[in-house]
């Protein structure tokens, strides 16, 4: 126990430190218009299409609520370019297959839009630059800048 | 005189070849910085939203322009500075004639006249007209004749747009494998006073990724996910 109240301030500041990169890198557009920063929420599904084009790719994946309710979820990743750098392409999904992701969610009432925080297979292995920095470190970016989509 | 022909011949090669377009001569490689290559930025120093030296008429403009007016959702590329600020690569070609900037970003060919003809009005272009020139080891880009931009000044929120009146003055100056690029914009329909930005880059041997096609469907989606409300005039 008291080694878990000792680690409890790393954790927090790491978290932080997460939280702060995750949202400072530049921006193709901004993400707070669009997407809660202050929820997050998790979803499991089917792919039904993976879409690599700029601005940016959309993965649109199904996904039954805990009522059997089928929604179509819309996860809105960084630019394809910035993807490709880290091995996306348009072949980084298949129709059909199950995916989970973790992200914020959109703002407006009935819309179903995800900015990922992490997307993972069905064998939950996370897939790398699936998160809002899209592979960027804070050695590569250039520096912070407004919190957004590039 | 039998001597004297293929001496003619070569020299005529040789005028040939050094007036060929593209081609730099010694001198001129030696009078311009070298500044070809592929450039990875490292540093971006950008104007607070809030310091921006705007006359009533640049603070009008901005309080009329929202998020769903931004030239990005319908897949219009990004204009000088703001090209050079987000996180991807450009490549810059040093020819007797021109500088030819190309960018990762928004998939962006620029070019910069080097002692070309000045800009006129029919030159109107969402990148403008550039003339090049160079001033020690310094390359110097002056862009006029940009075409109106409600992200011009600035593009992200809340958003600030230049006018036909814009004009940036680019300075590309190397020291060992640091690209600075400062960049000084005026406009005087918008802007009490200059406005000033700086870029760094450094090089590297990652070749210039091809900026897959912008889908304008998919660019506009977006602003679907803002409840109406929080937009100034309730217009997608």
């Amino acid at each position: 126990m008291r080694r878990i109240l000792l680690l409890f301030p790393v954790v927090v500041v790491a978290a932080a430190a997460l939280q702060w990169f995750a949202v400072s890198v530049d921006a193709h557009h901004s993400e707070a218009p669009f997407y809660d920063g202050e929820k997050t929420v998790s979803i499991r599904g089917v792919v039904k299409s993976w879409v690599f084009r700029n601005p940016h790719p959309f993965l649109y994946v199904e996904v039954a609520d805990d009522k059997g309710v089928k929604n179509d979820w819309v996860l809105e990743f960084v630019g394809p370019v910035r993807l490709i750098k880290q091995g996306w392409s348009a072949k980084t999904f298949t129709p059909g297959e199950i995916v989970s992701a973790t992200g914020h969610p959109s703002r407006a009432a009935g819309t179903f839009g995800l900015s990922p925080l992490s997307v993972s297979r069905a064998d939950g292995s996370v897939i790398p630059g699936s998160g809002r920095s899209g592979g960027l470190t804070p050695e590569n970016s250039g520096g912070p800048g407004p919190g957004g989509i590039n | 005189m039998g001597l004297l022909r293929p001496t003619f011949a070569a020299a005529a090669v040789a005028t040939a070849i050094l007036m060929a377009p593209g081609h730099v001569s010694p001198l001129q490689a030696q009078a311009a910085p070298n500044l070809s290559g592929i450039w990875q930025r490292t540093r971006s120093v950008t104007p607070e939203s809030d310091q921006l030296p705007l006359n009533v008429r640049g603070v009008a403009l901005r309080e009329a322009i929202d998020e769903s007016l931004a030239p990005m959702y319908d897949c219009v590329p990004a204009t000088i500075p703001h090209i050079l600020g987000d996180p991807y690569n450009f490549s810059i070609e040093q020819q007797r004639d021109r500088v030819i900037f190309r960018f990762e970003k928004d998939g962006v060919t620029r070019t910069a006249w080097v002692g070309g003809r000045a800009a006129t009005p029919s030159d109107y272009a969402l990148h403008g007209y550039s003339v090049g020139k160079y001033e020690g080891s310094t390359l110097i880009v002056d862009t006029r004749f940009y075409t109106f931009d409600p992200g011009g000044l600035e593009d992200k929120p809340p958003m600030t747009p230049s006018s036909t009146q814009k004009r940036t003055i680019e300075r590309y100056t190397r020291t060992g494998d640091t690209l600075t690029v400062d960049v000084e914009m005026t406009d005087p329909l918008i802007l009490k006073a200059p406005v000033k930005f700086q870029f760094q880059f450094r090089p590297t041997k990652d070749a210039l990724v091809e900026w897959p096609e912008c889908d304008p469907e998919q660019s506009r989606a977006p602003l679907n996910y803002m409840p109406v409300s929080s937009l100034k005039y309730g217009i997608r």
